[in-house]
């Protein structure tokens, strides 16, 4: 019967303890200020793509092609039946990605070697910067000068180089 | 009977002629007093820091230019600047990259923005805070942390254990990865003293600090066009609670 009463009391003294403990817990609490920050990290590279655009002329029976190659930065040119007198014309185009860096032209060549066959770039060069999202267009120009290689079937490889 | 009643009598003249007397005595013992009175009021300290500016790292392509420092790639150029815009960007140039901050303005200076975009390897981008510490009693820094949103799959997640690990410069000649660092300029200063690590670091009225956070990126197309969000929380406390 005395252990029981003896109990009660360490009870309530736990109680008031913990109560007491609570009150300190606010007490206590140091003062702090908080800055927060949010934001986003994304990184880049150079994304660039060459592809074909419109030729001229296309069709008949003398007309000029383009086709994307293997490798990414090269496009096959192709004249079927060349004749004197007549322009060939393909534009490309060179395309940077929004998320890209600027790019610069560092190489620029057609191959191809034929007798009495001009073979130029026009509308782009070396040096030339293509910003983000922005696509450079070029023209490859061909046209015989003599007649040496009339009538036959000229294929040049178009190469773009952007650093 | 009768010299009883004489005998009452002449105590109850007594005790009225005490009673008088007393009286008189009330008025004639009255102390002599004067008092002062005070009024008063307590103010307690305050605690309080404020984003007070930005800093922020610009880069550019400057066609045709030669490679120049502080990042030696041609054609880059590198910016570092207090705002959040470059007052000079270089003629002919493409800003390619940028770390800028931006202050949320609406949440009582205490919010800031970071966006870090186009990071590419060869250049050191910065972007910080600038800390105000306005509270009268001094504190003390007790966090500085900035890290990245969980996304254990992205690789730039590791870039803040890459930044740890590489920390030693008599192990690693240099540090690649995201780490906290920044600068402290006191108050009464005109030049801002760099602190390596921010944590500890003890606050008076009107000290303005700097907290950056740093990226340098590997080389390795691992690295490529991704993108990470991130959060961080920079914290003050009374500087006699501070545990380190």
């Amino acid at each position: 019967m005395r252990n029981r009463r003896g109990l009660n009391k360490i009870g309530i003294l736990a109680m008031v303890l913990l109560l007491a403990l609570g009150a300190m817990g606010t007490a206590y609490g140091a003062w702090v200020d908080e800055i927060y920050i949010e934001g986003t990290l994304s990184t880049s590279d150079i994304n660039t793509t060459l592809t074909c655009g419109a030729c001229s002329p296309d069709s008949g029976t003398t007309y000029i092609a383009c086709d994307e190659a293997a490798n990414p930065t090269k496009l096959n040119i192709s004249v079927t039946n060349a004749l004197e007198g007549e322009d060939y014309y393909c534009e490309f185009d060179v395309n940077n990605a929004v998320n890209s860096f600027p790019v610069t032209v560092t190489f620029l060549s057609i191959s191809g070697s034929y007798s009495g066959v001009a073979a130029d770039i026009e509308d782009l060069a070396v040096s030339d910067v293509i910003n983000p999202a922005e696509t450079a267009t070029g023209r490859v120009h061909i046209y015989l000068t003599t007649d040496a290689s009339a009538g036959q079937d000229l294929t040049f490889v178009l190469t773009v180089i952007v650093h | 009977m009768r010299r009883n009643r004489a005998g009452l009598k002449r105590i109850g003249v007594l005790a009225l002629a005490l009673i008088i007397a007393l009286g008189a005595l009330g008025t004639a013992y009255a102390a002599w007093t004067d008092s002062v009175y005070i009024e008063g009021t307590v103010n307690t300290g305050t605690l309080d820091i404020d984003v007070a500016g930005v800093s922020s790292t610009f880069v550019y392509k400057v066609p045709g230019n030669p490679p120049e420092p502080p990042s030696n790639l041609p054609e880059i150029v590198v910016h570092y600047v207090f705002g959040q815009t470059d007052p000079e960007p270089p003629a002919g140039g493409a800003l390619i990259a940028r770390a800028v901050t931006v202050p949320d303005t609406s949440t009582d200076s205490d919010l800031a923005y970071m966006t870090l975009a186009g990071l590419f390897p060869g250049v050191d981008f910065w972007a910080d805070v600038e800390l105000e510490y306005l509270g009268s009693i001094p504190a003390t820094i007790s966090m500085a942390e900035i890290h990245a949103i969980d996304d254990p799959g992205n690789k730039l997640d590791s870039l803040w254990t890459l930044g740890r690990d590489t920390k030693d410069p008599l192990v690693y000649p240099v540090r690649y990865g995201a780490w906290i660092d920044g600068e402290i300029k006191p108050d009464g200063s005109s030049t801002w003293a760099y602190v390596d690590d921010p944590l500890g670091l003890e606050l008076q009225q009107f000290d303005m600090v700097h907290i950056a956070l740093h990226v340098r990126l590997p080389e390795g197309p691992e690295y490529e066009n991704l993108s990470l969000e991130f959060a961080g929380t920079i914290t003050v406390i009374q500087y006699n609670e501070y545990a380190p």
